[in-house]
């Protein structure tokens, strides 16, 4: 799974993070590394959809949350990548 | 590295910068960077410029961009100059039509003359090193045009006028080649027919041209306004369907 959105609101379903810890935690749990780029991509795509919001900080590293809307639409498409990972696995066995 | 990633980051949008640059700035602080990650960022930003551009100013944009491309590559060609000449061809008596038999063939076309024409003057230099003589000469006789502009008719007495062109890189060479094919023509006709029946006349010398037939830049400068029209309007459909299918 490399879908930078779904990455970043997998992470934040697990906490507020800045763009650094969301990709320190992001390569830890999917042994995938966003770039700078990549993340920020996300976190503005995110952010326009209104499936995270920044959290008030003073700090230079801007922290995230995940809305509730976000955290619909990733049990969304984590349910509908389940069934597909269900199945692809039933049909490997049978195979 | 992380100098370069700064200096990428310029390309974002402003908008864009003024929202998330400070906090951008932070992450790059933090991150041990890779060249890969400057690639990264450089993607980025022209994906962040094509998402917040309108479609107006994305079509504009190429357009502009072909117009431009397409007149520096009409500069980066080689010019061609055209040098012309007027032959009016009088016939001594009515009962004379027409010019000796190959005339043309024999004074101007000839592959001797225009041999001879290339050695002496050096023309072709480039393409004499990768090509045989006479793929060079068949070349100068496509450079050469006789061109009849009023055909000969009961009414003007059977007046031949030709306009005789010659087409060359060099707009001095293009001139004095044009002069040598004008004399060879008459020079040929007395040869050929020593107690000559026609009289020529040249009412317009060899031109020097001031300004090359090709490339037309006009026509280059269209093209590639064309061609980046349909290209921004193809990117500013894709543009547009992927901001509204990516989440």
């Amino acid at each position: 799974m490399s879908d930078p959105t779904l990455l970043v609101l997998s992470s934040l379903a697990g906490g507020d993070k800045h763009g650094y810890a969301m990709m320190e935690d992001i390569e830890r749990f999917a042994g995938v590394r966003l770039g700078p780029g990549t993340l920020y991509g996300a976190i503005t795509r995110l952010e326009q959809r209104g499936w995270i919001r920044p959290v008030n900080s003073k700090d230079r590293r801007q922290p995230y949350t995940i809305t509730g809307a976000g955290r619909e639409h990733l049990h969304d498409q984590l349910a509908s990548l389940g069934r597909v990972v269900r199945t692809g696995l039933r049909r490997l066995e049978n195979a | 590295m992380k100098r370069i990633v700064r200096l990428v980051a310029w390309l974002y949008p402003s908008s864009w910068r003024k929202r998330y640059g400070t906090e951008f700035d932070a992450l790059v602080e933090d991150t041990t960077l890779t060249v890969r990650d400057s690639f990264d960022v450089f993607w980025g930003a022209l994906k962040m410029q094509m998402t917040t551009w309108n479609f107006g100013r994305i079509t504009l944009s190429c357009a502009v961009a072909g117009m431009l491309v397409a007149a520096a590559v009409s500069f980066a060609l080689p010019a061609h100059y055209l040098s012309q000449a007027t032959l009016i061809v009088t016939p001594a008596d009515e009962s004379t039509r027409g010019l000796p038999n190959n005339l043309m063939e024999r004074s101007i076309f000839n592959r001797e003359v225009l041999a001879s024409l290339i050695q002496a003057h050096n023309l072709y230099p480039r393409e004499r090193t990768r090509a045989p003589l006479d793929v060079v000469i068949d070349k100068m006789k496509s450079n050469i045009q006789v061109v009849s502009i009023l055909p000969a008719s009961p009414g003007n007495g059977g007046t031949l006028t030709f306009t005789i062109r010659f087409e060359y890189p060099d707009r001095y060479v293009a001139q004095q080649i044009n002069e040598e094919l004008l004399t060879r023509l008459i020079e040929g006709n007395l040869h050929a027919q020593p107690d000559s029946h026609w009289t020529f006349y040249v009412p317009t010398n060899p031109s020097l041209p001031a300004w090359p037939v090709a490339p037309n830049r006009t026509r280059f400068a269209a093209v590639g306004l064309f061609a980046g029209l349909l290209a921004g309007l193809t990117l500013a459909g894709v543009a547009k369907s992927r901001s509204s299918t990516t989440v």
